[in-house]
């Protein structure tokens, strides 16, 4: 049984159409990104998966139930991307307001306490910092121990100690045979965190694979070294990286044979990866981040 | 039952740590009859008249102000459509506004009451007031829908500024402060088709014992029905571009 099911949906917004025929599935326990550039439909996507919007073509099943049904929102929950607080209620309050929605709710304390919130239990929730801010928005989230979880860009305005808070509680909710679907900006969190991605681009999935898979779609690694001489490189495309210089290639292993039959003499050869951040842009165009 | 309770208990927690909210509903009225109504009600019948006049303005005080404040809200503020994704019916949260409005509704007219007593010639009987309690929210409810209305159809800056133009001219044109007969002249008029002026008379009918006058009763529940209307279509229009 999937936690997500999402077969042929669009959603029109007047004239344009913002998701075009989008269907994908996740199965229980996995993380799964879903990357586009600004305005590709994913904020809408959440929307429409969280019951807050109708697709206009389509179906959307959450653990076998339309989002719409209050039974199906028992399953899950959402870390909008700007929650703003009630402005006089204080973390324990609001804490304990999202878990009275929950059967199978965690303690607010035992909570507080994993989002580094137990110092601030009294606090009105509008007055905590930024990154207080957002981790009280995913332990709202994740307090009723739901079975699915929607996270859109959860760690925007986050320093690095609450990165890092957010995403050992993202991994070890998973590992508990939660769901997630994250949308991010940040391609190390999307990579760390995935089991799977989902690549967005004008409303329409273009891509869907693991990192590794989205990465090798792109076809090219980068070979690097250092070369006193340049011009002996004339015969090839490079881009200069400081004292180095970068050549992509499909061949690596061809293109170092190349290098020596040509007596080209280098130091401090690397092959290295694509990142999935290059993979994304060469799926989704220049200018997409 | 017990979601209900969680949901009210956070509207309340949240309306009583608001000052001005409390300051302008609660206390406001109660401060206004002492300074303007009780140096003037040398009489009990004055007393009572004003009583009720002050009550009326308390109670369509909360209800307007609740209302417009949560409509207002729901618009600028992503907590509504937070709520809005949690295992709860809407008619929840909707009938904890409604219960948070009866309750601070009662609290303003009681502290409007014992001030009164306290401070002028007032002496209404119990039974006067058990009949006067249900009339004042009751008859607030048309108010409740201008709230929304105010709410949705404004843009959340420009919501509570318009609200408090409202609020302070149909106080004033209805008679609530002054009596209608008082109002200067070319108000006078007016008054007859200010809402809260039907209202006003109505709850005077009570306090005066006297039959409900039915024109003005019809012309509340007219009113009531309309701003009901208008109230839906509002909040449906805005439903439809956020959440369809």
């Amino acid at each position: 049984m999937n936690a997500i099911e999402v077969k042929g949906i669009s959603k029109n917004f007047g004239k344009s159409q913002v998701l075009k025929n989008v269907s994908f599935e996740i199965e229980p326990g996995k993380i799964v990104g879903l990357l586009g550039p600004n305005g590709a439909g994913k904020t809408t996507c959440i929307e429409l998966l969280t019951g807050l919007r109708q697709p206009s073509q389509g179906i959307i099943k959450i653990c076998q139930q339309n989002p719409r049904l209050i039974a199906a929102r028992r399953q899950f929950s959402v870390t909008p991307q700007h929650l703003q607080f009630p402005p006089n209620l204080t973390v324990q309050e609001l804490l304990h307001f999202s878990a009275s929605h929950y059967a199978l709710a965690e303690s607010t304390w035992a909570v507080a306490n994993r989002f580094g919130l137990e110092n601030d239990l009294k606090r009105r929730a509008s007055l905590l910092s930024g990154g207080q801010k957002r981790r009280l928005a995913l332990a709202l989230s994740i307090i009723g121990n739901p079975k699915v979880l929607f996270l859109d860009e959860p760690s925007t305005g986050l320093d690095i100690e609450s990165r890092r808070i957010l995403w050992r509680e993202v991994k070890e909710y998973a590992r508990r045979g939660g769901t997630v679907l994250i949308t991010s900006h940040y391609f190390d969190e999307i990579e760390s965190l995935s089991d799977r991605i989902l690549v967005l681009n004008k409303g329409e999935l273009i891509k869907t694979g693991s990192v590794k898979e989205i990465k090798e779609s792109y076809g090219f690694k980068k070979v690097t070294f250092q070369i006193s001489d340049r011009s002996s490189l004339k015969d090839f495309r490079f881009e200069s990286l400081g004292e180095r210089v970068m050549i992509k290639t499909s061949d690596p292993d061809g293109l170092v044979r190349n290098l020596c039959k040509s007596n080209i003499s280098f130091s401090g050869l690397e092959i290295l990866e694509t990142s999935l951040e290059e993979a994304f842009l060469d799926l989704t165009g220049p200018g997409a981040l | 039952m017990k979601i209900f309770w969680v949901h009210l208990s956070a509207q309340l927690k949240e309306l009583i740590r608001q000052w001005d909210f409390v300051l302008l509903t609660v206390i406001f009225p109660s401060l206004f009859y002492f300074l303007f109504a009780a140096p003037e009600a040398n009489t009990k019948v004055i007393a009572n008249f004003l009583v009720g006049s002050f009550a009326a303005f308390a109670v369509f005080g909360v209800v307007f102000f609740q209302f417009a404040i949560a409509s207002s809200q729901e618009k600028s503020n992503a907590w509504t459509g937070y709520v809005r994704t949690l295992p709860v019916s809407g008619f929840i949260p909707l009938a904890a506004r409604i219960v948070s409005c009866l309750l601070f509704g009662g609290l303003s007219a009681v502290a409007v009451s014992l001030v009164a007593i306290k401070t002028s010639p007032a002496d209404l009987e119990v039974k006067t007031y058990m009949t006067l309690l249900p009339v004042l929210l009751l008859g607030a409810i048309p108010f409740g829908f201008l709230g929304l209305i105010v709410g949705y159809a404004v843009n959340p800056r420009a919501a509570m500024p318009l609200a408090n133009l409202i609020y302070l001219l149909s106080s004033f044109l209805g008679g609530l402060w002054r009596p209608p007969e008082l109002l200067p002249e070319s108000f006078k008029e007016i008054s007859k088709f200010i809402p809260t002026r039907h209202y006003g008379e109505i709850v005077w009918a009570v306090i005066e014992k006297r039959a409900w006058p039915m024109g003005y009763f019809a012309a509340l529940v007219f009113e009531g029905v309309l701003f009901g209307m208008l109230a839906v279509w509002l909040y449906q229009m805005e439903s439809k571009s956020r959440y369809s």
